[in-house]
C-alpha cells in the first residue's frame, strides 16, 4: 500500500490501513459527471482514462506485481514500499516508512551505502543496475537485483530515487551454479584424459578439449569448424561416416549413438590408432548436434591383446599341466560352476554338449567318490577350506582317471550367503599311476633286496653324533629285529665275529676320514650261532670341508653263498688243474673281439707246450713258434678256420719242448659264443699230449699188420699145405702102398716092416696136414656169426657121432640150450669134437656124456661133463696146444689137433675153452660164447 | 645101364702133371672090364691142342670122358675146365675134376665152371684105386655118355 509524506505515526498508521479503494484512482473514477464532462471537453477523457488506466496498471504492478519496489527522497528515507519488497526483505509493513532504506538494505555498511547513494543522486555513480546482497531476518541469503532510477520533479530536480528490486537469488544461484557447473566442465574438458569433441549439424568441430589436440595432434584453433571425418577418420571408414551422416542430421540416430563403438582414427601425422567412440545427441534448434567421448585404447587394446595372449598361455598351461580352474559360486541357494577349457578337457567333455552344474559335474565322478565330492563342496562352500580332495571318475571310454581338486574361498560376505570358490583340478592319473608304480617298486626294492640277501644302510655323522639307518633286510643280514635291536654304529659291532671287529673298525676310521675304502668282508655270529660272511660296501654321498659331518650310504650283502662257493671252486678249480695234470689235458679259453685276441691257458697247457706263465705270454702268434715248423701251416689254416668259427675237427700237430723232445698233441675246439658278423668269436679249447697214445697206436698198428701179415702167411701156407704138400705125400704114401700090395711077400720080412712104417708115417703126415688145414680153416673158412640154436647144432654134432655113440654105447644128454651168435658150423665142431672126445677117452663103463648152459652176465657157459679117463692137473693146459697128446696112438687114436681146435674155434666167437678134471673119475670141458657176440 | 656091349673102346683123356699120378691112374684102370684108350696130357695148353687137334694132335680121337687135375703147370685146371665148357663143341664132354684140393672154393668154382663132378684124389691107395673104379663104374658103365658126331 502505498503511503505519502512525513505523518505522524498515527497518520501514518491510519493511512497504512486505507485501502487501495480510497485512493486517487478510485476518486479519479468516481468523478462528478460534470467534471467529466469537463474533461470531455478539453479532451482529456481519453488522457484522464488513460492516465487512470496507467495508474491502475502501475498500481497492480507495484501492490501486486512481484517487484520489489520503494522510493526514497534525497535523504535516503524511504517514502514508499511495496509488500513485495517488504516480504522480499522480512521486514513488516510499514516499519520501513519514513526510515533510511539503508538501515534495511545494509545494515552493516550504512555509511558506505549512503555514500553510494549520496554519489547516485549527484550523478557521479552510474545507476546501471546491481546487485546486493542480503540475508533476511529469518538469515536466508537473498541476492537482490536493484534497479535505481532517478526521481526528478518537474523542474528536473533529483528529489530522490525509485528502485525496483528483483530477488534474482535464485536465479543468480542458478548463474552461480550455471558457472560453477560450466567451470567445471571446462575443467572436466581440459583435464579429462579422453577427447571431448562436439560437432555440430554439418559434422564441424565445435568442441574440442586439450586431450583431443594431445590426441589427435590438431590444436583446438586447427580443429573448430573443420569438418572432423576428413580429418580423423581413415580412409576407409570415412566413406562409412560420409554415407550414415545425413541420415544422423536428419534423425539424430547412429551406429555409434548410445554406445560405445570401436574404430580406428586417424592422427595429424597420419598413423592410425584404435579408439572407443562414444556418442551423444544434443539438439540445437534444428539441429542435431553430437557430442562424443573418444578414448584411445592402443594401450587397452595392447592390453587385452596381452590379455589374450595371457589367457591363451594360461589355457595352454593349463592343458600342458593338466590343469583346469573352476569357479563356483553360490549365492541365494543357487550354485554356478564355471570350467575354463582344460577342465572340460580333463573330464572328457565338450562344452558344447555338456551343461555344466555343480550336479552333473558331480554325476561325472565315479560312484564311490560321489559322497566325499559332495562333503568336500560343502565344506568348501562353508568357508572350511578343506585340504585337496583325490577323486576318480571314469572317461567314456571306461579308462579312470584319477583328479585331484584343490579350492579357496575368494569371497565370501558377511551372511555366508554368497560364497565364492575358485579352485584348480589337476588329472594326477600319471603320477597316481606312478605312485603306484613306486610303491610297486618299492616293494620289489625291497622284495629284491630280500631275495639277493642285500640290505642297505644310511650313515650319517654330524657335529658328534653319528646315526645308522638300516632297511629291514640289514637287520634280517645281521639277525636282529628292528624291534628289539637300538641301532648305532657302536651296536651294530657287537654283531660282527671278534676277529673281524678290528678290520671293521679300521674300516669305519677310513671312511670318516673321506678315505673311501674299498670293500669290506667280515663275519657276523647269527643269534643261533653260525656265521654269515658279509660284504659291505660304501659310498661318500656327503662331506664338509672339515670332515666334521659326512653321510654315506651303502650295502651289505650275504656273501656266504659265494664264499662257500668260492672255496668250492677254488677247490674244484685245484681238482681240475690236478685231474689235467693227470690226463695231460691242458685248456684254453680264447676270446677274439674287436681285432683283441686274448687266450688264457690252464697250468697243464703251460707244460704241455713245455713254457711257463712268467715267461711266456700265450697267443695265436707265439704259439706257432712252438710247434714243430712242418705243423705250423696246418696249424694256421686250422686257427683261422677256428676264428671263422667253421668249427674244423680235431688237429694234430707236433711241438717242439725246449728239451728238443717233439711231443704230439691233439687241439680240440669248442666254440663258445659268436656273434653274427663273426667280429667276435670265444673258444674253449683243449690240447692233450698224446704222445704215449700216438706210440701206442703206431705200435698197435705195427703189430696189427704183423697180425695181418701173419693171416696171410697162414692162408698161404693153409692153401699151399692143401695143394703143394698134398702131391709129395700122396706120391710117397701111395707108392709105397703100391709096393706093399704088388710086393708083399714077395719081399723080406724087413722089408714089409720098412714099408708098413713108411706107408704108416706117410699116413700119418697126411693126417697132421689135413688137421692143421682144419685148425687153419677155423679162421680162414670162419662164417658170419647168426643166431643159431645151440641145440640143434648139438644134435647134428651127434648125428654125425652117431656110429661111435653106439658102439660105445655112449648117452649123450643135454639141457635145453639157448640161441647163442655163431657160426653154425663150427659150433657143431666145437660139440663134436668135446663130445668125441669125451667118448673117445672112456674108462671101462660106458661113457656118459651131459651138455648142460648156465647164463653168466656177459656170455653162455656151456660144459660137456663125461665120467671119461679124467686129465692130471699138470696137463690142464697142454692138451689144448697143437698136437699135445697125453696118450699114443695105440692107446687112443687122434693126432691132437682136436682140443686145439675147439680153443681156437671157442676164441674166434670171443670166448673160452678151459677144463676141469678129476682123474678116474671124468672131466668137464667149458666153453663161453658172449651174449651179445663179437 | 647099357644093354650093349661097348663097341668101341672108350677114349679117355687124362690132364695130369704128377708122373706118379698118372702111373697110380693107369694102374687103377687096368682093373675092370671097360677097355679104354688112355691120353695122358701133362698140362693145360697141351690139353687145350689135344681136345682142339692142333698141332701135333692133329688126327687126335675126341675123349668121352676127361679126367681133370687142378694143380697144373702153365694153364691151370681151372682155365682148362673153363676152356672147355665154354667151347661149344668141347662142352659136351664130362669132365671130372680129379684133385689133390679139398679147399671148399677149388670145388665150389670147378661146379661153377660147370664140371661135371669133382672128386679128391685119396691119399690111401686102396681108396685111390677104389676112386678110379668108381669112376669108370660110374661114368663108364651106367651113365649114358653123349653121343659122338
Amino acid at each position: 500500500m502505498a503511503q505519502t509524506g512525513p505523518q505522524s505515526p498515527a497518520e501514518e498508521q491510519a493511512q497504512r490501513s486505507a485501502t487501495a479503494e480510497d485512493r486517487d484512482f478510485s476518486r479519479l473514477r468516481n468523478l462528478p459527471p460534470a467534471l467529466r464532462e469537463q474533461f470531455e471537453a478539453l479532451g482529456l477523457n481519453r488522457t484522464l482514462s488513460q492516465l487512470i488506466e496507467s495508474e491502475q496498471r502501475f498500481r497492480d504492478l507495484f501492490e501486486q506485481g512481484p517487484v520489489a519496489y520503494h522510493e526514497l527522497d534525497d535523504e535516503g528515507i524511504v517514502r514508499l514500499v511495496n509488500r513485495a519488497e517488504c516480504e522480499l526483505l522480512g521486514v513488516e509493513p510499514g516499519a520501513m516508512l519514513g526510515k533510511p532504506i539503508f538501515e534495511f538494505i545494509a545494515p552493516g555498511a550504512q555509511s558506505e551505502s549512503r555514500e553510494a547513494f549520496k554519489r547516485k543522486l549527484s550523478g557521479q555513480q552510474t545507476l546501471a543496475p546491481f546487485l546486493r546482497e542480503y540475508t533476511r531476518s529469518d538469515g536466508c541469503h537473498l541476492t537482490l537485483r536493484i534497479h535505481d532510477v532517478l526521481v526528478q520533479d518537474h523542474r528536473g530536480v533529483v528529489t530522490g530515487i525509485r528502485s525496483a528490486m528483483v530477488d534474482v537469488t535464485a536465479h543468480k544461484e542458478f548463474i552461480d551454479a550455471l558457472r560453477e557447473r560450466e567451470a567445471t566442465l571446462q575443467a572436466v574438458c581440459t583435464s579429462a584424459v579422453d577427447a571431448l569433441v562436439m560437432i555440430d549439424g554439418e559434422g564441424r568441430a565445435v568442441l574440442w578439449n586439450p586431450a583431443a589436440e594431445r590426441m589427435f595432434g590438431y590444436t583446438a584453433a586447427e580443429m573448430l569448424g573443420q569438418p572432423i571425418h576428413d580429418l580423423l577418420a581413415p580412409n576407409d571408414l570415412r566413406q562409412r561416416f560420409l554415407a550414415n551422416f545425413p541420415a544422423f542430421q536428419k534423425t539424430g540416430q547412429g551406429a555409434a549413438i548410445g554406445k560405445v563403438v570401436e574404430l580406428t582414427a586417424r592422427r595429424k601425422d597420419g598413423s592410425e590408432f584404435p579408439i572407443d567412440l562414444s556418442m551423444a545427441t544434443v539438439k540445437k534448434g534444428q539441429e542435431w548436434h553430437a557430442v562424443g567421448v573418444v578414448r584411445d585404447i592402443t594401450e587397452r587394446k595392447k592390453a587385452e591383446d596381452e590379455l589374450r595372449t595371457k589367457e591363451a598361455l594360461l589355457s595352454e598351461s593349463q592343458h600342458i599341466a593338466q590343469l583346469g580352474s573352476w569357479e563356483l559360486t553360490e549365492q541365494a541357494g543357487t550354485s554356478v560352476l564355471v570350467w575354463t577349457p582344460e577342465t572340460y578337457r580333463i573330464f572328457g567333455v565338450s562344452p558344447d554338449t555338456f551343461v555344466l552344474t555343480a550336479e552333473t559335474f558331480v554325476g561325472l565322478i565315479h560312484p564311490d567318490d560321489r559322497a566325499a565330492m559332495q562333503a568336500w563342496i560343502g565344506a568348501c562352500l562353508a568357508g572350511l577350506g578343506p585340504p585337496d580332495l583325490e577323486y576318480r571318475f571314469s572317461l567314456q571310454d571306461g579308462s579312470v582317471r584319477y583328479i585331484n581338486g584343490r579350492g579357496h574361498i575368494v569371497q565370501q560376505d558377511a551372511e555366508k550367503k554368497l560364497v565364492r570358490v575358485v579352485g584348480v583340478v589337476q588329472d594326477i592319473t600319471k603320477r597316481k599311476l606312478a605312485e603306484d608304480e613306486l610303491r610297486t617298486k618299492e616293494a620289489l626294492l625291497s622284495e629284491s633286496q630280500r631275495i639277493a640277501q642285500l640290505g642297505s644302510w644310511d650313515w650319517t655323522v654330524q657335529a658328534g653324533t653319528s646315526v645308522m639307518v638300516w632297511t629291514p633286510e640289514t637287520y634280517r643280514l645281521f639277525g636282529v629285529s628292528p624291534d628289539t635291536f637300538v641301532l648305532s654304529s657302536e651296536t651294530f659291532q657287537t654283531l660282527i665275529h671278534p676277529d673281524d671287529q678290528a678290520s671293521m673298525q679300521a674300516w669305519m676310521s677310513a671312511c670318516l676320514a673321506g678315505l673311501g675304502p674299498p670293500d669290506l668282508e667280515f663275519r657276523v655270529i647269527q643269534p643261533d650261532g653260525s656265521v654269515r660272511y658279509i660284504n659291505g660296501r660304501g659310498h661318500m654321498v656327503q662331506q664338509d670341508a672339515e670332515k666334521k659331518s659326512m653321510r654315506m650310504v651303502g650295502v651289505a650283502q650275504d656273501i656266504t653263498e659265494r664264499k662257500r662257493a668260492e672255496d668250492e671252486l677254488r677247490t674244484q678249480e685245484g681238482l681240475l688243474s690236478e685231474s689235467q695234470h693227470i690226463a695231460h689235458l691242458g685248456s684254453m679259453d680264447w676270446t677274439v673281439q674287436a681285432g683283441t685276441s686274448v687266450m688264457v691257458w690252464t697250468p697243464e697247457t703251460y707244460r704241455i707246450f713245455g713254457v711257463s706263465p712268467d715267461t711266456f705270454v700265450p697267443s695265436s702268434e707265439t704259439l706257432q713258434t712252438l710247434i714243430h715248423p712242418d705243423d705250423r701251416a696246418p696249424m694256421q689254416a686250422w686257427l683261422s678256420a677256428c676264428l671263422a668259427g667253421l668249427r674244423p675237427p680235431d688237429l694234430e700237430f707236433r711241438v717242439i719242448q725246449p728239451d728238443g723232445s717233439a711231443r704230439y698233441i691233439n687241439g680240440r675246439v669248442h666254440i663258445v659264443q659268436q656273434d653274427a658278423e663273426k667280429k667276435s668269436i670265444r673258444m674253449i679249447g683243449v690240447a692233450q699230449d698224446i704222445t704215449e697214445r700216438k706210440l701206442a697206436v703206431a705200435a698197435l698198428l705195427q703189430r696189427t699188420e704183423e697180425l695181418a701179415r701173419s693171416n696171410t702167411e697162414l692162408v698161404q701156407f693153409a692153401y699151399v699145405a692143401s695143394h703143394d704138400l698134398q702131391e709129395p705125400l700122396r706120391m710117397v704114401s701111395s707108392y709105397v702102398q703100391l709096393l706093399a700090395r704088388r710086393y708083399s711077400g714077395k719081399l723080406d720080412s724087413d722089408a714089409d716092416e720098412f714099408i708098413a712104417f713108411a706107408v704108416d708115417g706117410a699116413k700119418r703126415m697126411q693126417n697132421m696136414i689135413n688137421d692143421l688145414l682144419a685148425f687153419s680153416r677155423v679162421t680162414t673158412k670162419g662164417h658170419e656169426f647168426k643166431p643159431v640154436e645151440a641145440d640143434t647144432a648139438l644134435k647134428l654134432a651127434l648125428a654125425n657121432l652117431k656110429v661111435a655113440i653106439e658102439e660105445s654105447q655112449a648117452s649123450v644128454t643135454f639141457d635145453p640150450l639157448p640161441v647163442v651168435n655163431a657160426d653154425s658150423a663150427q659150433l657143431t665142431q666145437l660139440f663134436q669134437n668135446l663130445i668125441g672126445n669125451a667118448i673117445k677117452f672112456r674108462r671101462k663103463e660106458p661113457p656118459q656124456v651131459h651138455v648142460s648152459v648156465e647164463k653168466r652176465a656177459k656170455d653162455w657157459e656151456f660144459s660137456v661133463r663125461d665120467n671119461g679117463i679124467g686129465i692130471e692137473p699138470q696137463h690142464l693146459e697142454r692138451i689144448f696146444v697143437i698136437f699135445q697128446r697125453l696118450h699114443t696112438a695105440a692107446q687112443f687114436p687122434g693126432t691132437g689137433i682136436g682140443l686145439a681146435i675147439c680153443k681156437k674155434i671157442a676164441e674166434r666167437h670171443g670166448g673160452n675153452l678151459w677144463v676141469s678134471s678129476q682123474p678116474g673119475v671124468g672131466s668137464t670141458f667149458h666153453f663161453t660164447i658172449p651174449i651179445k657176440g663179437l | 645101364m647099357t644093354t650093349e656091349m661097348q663097341t668101341r673102346p672108350v677114349e679117355l683123356l687124362l690132364v695130369e702133371d704128377s708122373p706118379g699120378d698118372v702111373r697110380l691112374t693107369i694102374e687103377a684102370l687096368k682093373e675092370g672090364r671097360v677097355i679104354n684108350n688112355l691120353t695122358v696130357v701133362q698140362d693145360g695148353e697141351e690139353a687145350i691142342a689135344f681136345l682142339r687137334r692142333q698141332g701135333q694132335h692133329a688126327g687126335a680121337p675126341r675123349p668121352d670122358l676127361i679126367l681133370l687135375d687142378l694143380n697144373l703147370p702153365r694153364k691151370s685146371g681151372m682155365e682148362v675146365l673153363a676152356e672147355i665148357k665154354t667151347d661149344p663143341d668141347l662142352k659136351l664132354i664130362p669132365v671130372v675134376v680129379l684133385t689133390t684140393s679139398q679147399a671148399e672154393e677149388d670145388v665150389l668154382r670147378s661146379y661153377e665152371l660147370h664140371a661135371n663132378c669133382y672128386i679128391v684124389k685119396p691119399v690111401d691107395l686102396e681108396q685111390f684105386m677104389s676112386v678110379v673104379h668108381a669112376i669108370k663104374s660110374f661114368w663108364l658103365a651106367l651113365v649114358v655118355l653123349p653121343p659122338k658126331e
